[in-house]
């Protein structure tokens, strides 16, 4: 189907993702459902992926990963020749399997299996007398013909200290850094990709904000594999691939506490209930449990207090926790402060404070000015928050105070005045009587 | 032998243009020998083969020769041979 430029893309881009969809966990394809997997089908499999991704530049992290995991598990199952055998029954597993590794992991793993499949060519200039088998020989040799030289020379991972890049081989959670790959290539347009396989042989493209890098969240500490590829514009080929390992060492920090109180104020002789909330922002990639003290005091006297124990999951950054309401004593104006403790076992890791205020008694004239958020957490990436202000006038306004004084109107009524003049003459007096105060 | 010739340079700058006229790798020369042996031993009706592999074998073999524009001579008779192909009802 991908040799035909002209297929529409939608059907194809279905077609592949059926096929993706079919792969097993292993890497492979088998001809029916979970039966046994099958080499020279994973091998076309992979063969027909690359091909699309080639013929219509389009790819996702998904193909990638289903790529990468098909060559390896071919890889896997190579011999010590590293072909796939190369008898009259097992020739044409090496003959597909070599194209799919080279297309999908690079030459590499493969580097002699021309010459092994030389060596099986009869006189007559065949492989076993079997068209099919020849023709699919003819593919493989070709597949290497004129591929391009291509090196990669060295990979570093960087991290930002300070704004200065420092090679950097082990990391914590939520760190980021930059892969810097040295790369030659000649007689040819290429491109370099980039991916990390996670430690459940995932692959996953290395991508932040455009530059080849990765951000290493919570992912489980453990060993982890950058790889860097050569990608051959025009054929898909992979030209050359280099890895570069690093590690993600257990962590875990509470970035952020978050204390609210709702409402955050009252003011004398208007009792409110007060409830409480605490926001914890983790930076984990270990689950945790930890203790925390909370408190409400006012000028050193506790008068609310609770004790949590919560136990923080790696993969959610965000724990919202409710505390215990208090009812603040509202006859006179004061402050209470409301304080969170947060410890890992007896050591204080984090803590947060928020104010509740008992305001003095507002004059009667005034204008009162709420504003409500419709969600207190905003998460990484694309999120909104809705923010509403309230404005209310409380109060009758006093006019403004002048000092009093005697005011004399005289009008002219003479015939000149008569007619407009008059009239407006008389208009202009009664807008001055209206403005005369008791 | 002249025929023979032209056809080995056409396979060549096929295979890698700037290397047409230089010395042959052993996978040129492998190459040059698998696809003349494919232009012998194509069978009279146009197909590659024998029986119910046939099929396969003629499909692999011209749509490589069709991607390549190798073999037009040889790749009508496919043409015809698949044009008379009887389609037969797999159905059980």
């Amino acid at each position: 189907m991908t040799a035909d430029a002209n297929t529409d893309t939608a059907v194809l881009q279905k077609a592949v993702g059926y096929i993706v969809n079919r792969q097993h966990s292993n890497g492979s394809w088998a001809f029916n459902g979970d039966g046994d997997s099958n080499i020279s089908l994973t091998a076309q499999a992979a063969i027909a992926l690359s091909s699309f991704q080639a013929k219509t530049n389009l790819t996702s992290s998904d193909l990638q990963t289903a790529m990468r995991r098909a060559g390896e598990y071919l890889v896997s199952l190579q011999k010590t020749d590293k072909t796939w055998g190369t008898d009259e029954e097992s020739i044409v597993d090496t003959l597909l399997s070599y194209r799919a590794v080279l297309n999908t992991v690079g030459l590499d793993a493969v580097d002699s299996v021309d010459t092994s499949i030389l060596g099986v060519q009869n006189t007559d200039g065949s492989w076993y007398g079997n068209p099919y088998i020849t023709a699919l020989a003819i593919k493989s040799l070709n597949e290497r013909q004129d591929m391009p030289n291509a090196k990669i020379n060295s990979i570093k991972l960087l991290k930002n200290v300070n704004g200065t890049n420092t090679e950097c081989y082990s990391y914590n959670a939520y760190e980021t850094f930059e892969i810097q790959a040295d790369s030659t290539y000649s007689n040819t347009e290429a491109k370099l990709l980039y991916f990390v396989k996670l430690k459940d042989g995932t692959v996953v493209a290395a991508d932040t904000e455009g530059q080849p890098g990765w951000n290493t969240r919570s992912s489980l500490p453990g060993d982890y594999v950058v790889i860097v590829q050569v990608k051959d514009n025009a054929s898909g080929r992979i030209l050359t691939a280099a890895e570069k390992q690093f590690v993600i060492t257990p962590s875990f920090k509470v970035g952020t506490v978050i204390l609210t109180a709702d409402p955050q104020n009252t003011t004398v002789d208007k009792p409110v209930t007060v409830s409480t909330e605490a926001t914890l922002i983790t930076e984990a990639n270990i689950d945790k449990s930890l203790n925390l003290k909370f408190f409400v005091t006012n000028s050193s006297t506790v008068i609310a207090t609770e004790n949590k124990t919560i136990s923080c999951k790696a993969e959610e950054g965000v724990n919202i926790l409710d505390f215990s309401s208090f009812t603040p004593d509202v006859t006179s104006a004061k402050d209470y402060s409301i304080k969170i403790e947060v410890f890992d076992g007896e050591n204080k890791i984090s803590e947060g404070e928020t104010i509740c205020k008992v305001l003095p008694p507002p004059a009667p004239t005034r204008i009162d000015a709420t504003q409500s958020l419709d969600k207190s957490v905003l998460y990484p990436g694309s999120d909104s928050v809705t923010a509403q202000f309230i404005l209310k006038g409380e109060g009758v306004p006093e006019g403004p105070q002048r000092n009093p004084i005697d005011l004399v109107l005289l009008l002219d009524n003479s015939g000149s005045m008569s007619g407009t003049p008059w009239t407006k003459t008389k208009d202009a007096a009664k807008v001055i009587a209206d403005m005369i105060q008791p | 032998m002249k025929s023979r010739n032209t056809f080995r340079k056409r396979i060549l700058a096929f295979i890698t243009p700037s290397l047409a006229y230089a010395e042959e790798t052993p996978q040129e020369s492998g190459l040059v020998k698998a696809i003349d042996w494919l232009k012998q031993n194509q069978k009279t009706d146009g197909s590659w083969g024998i029986d119910d592999k046939a099929f396969v074998a003629t499909s692999e073999v011209a749509g490589y020769l069709e991607k390549n524009n190798l073999l037009p001579d040889n790749l009508q008779k496919t043409v015809t041979w698949t044009e008379n192909l009887e389609i037969l009802n797999n159905d059980i």
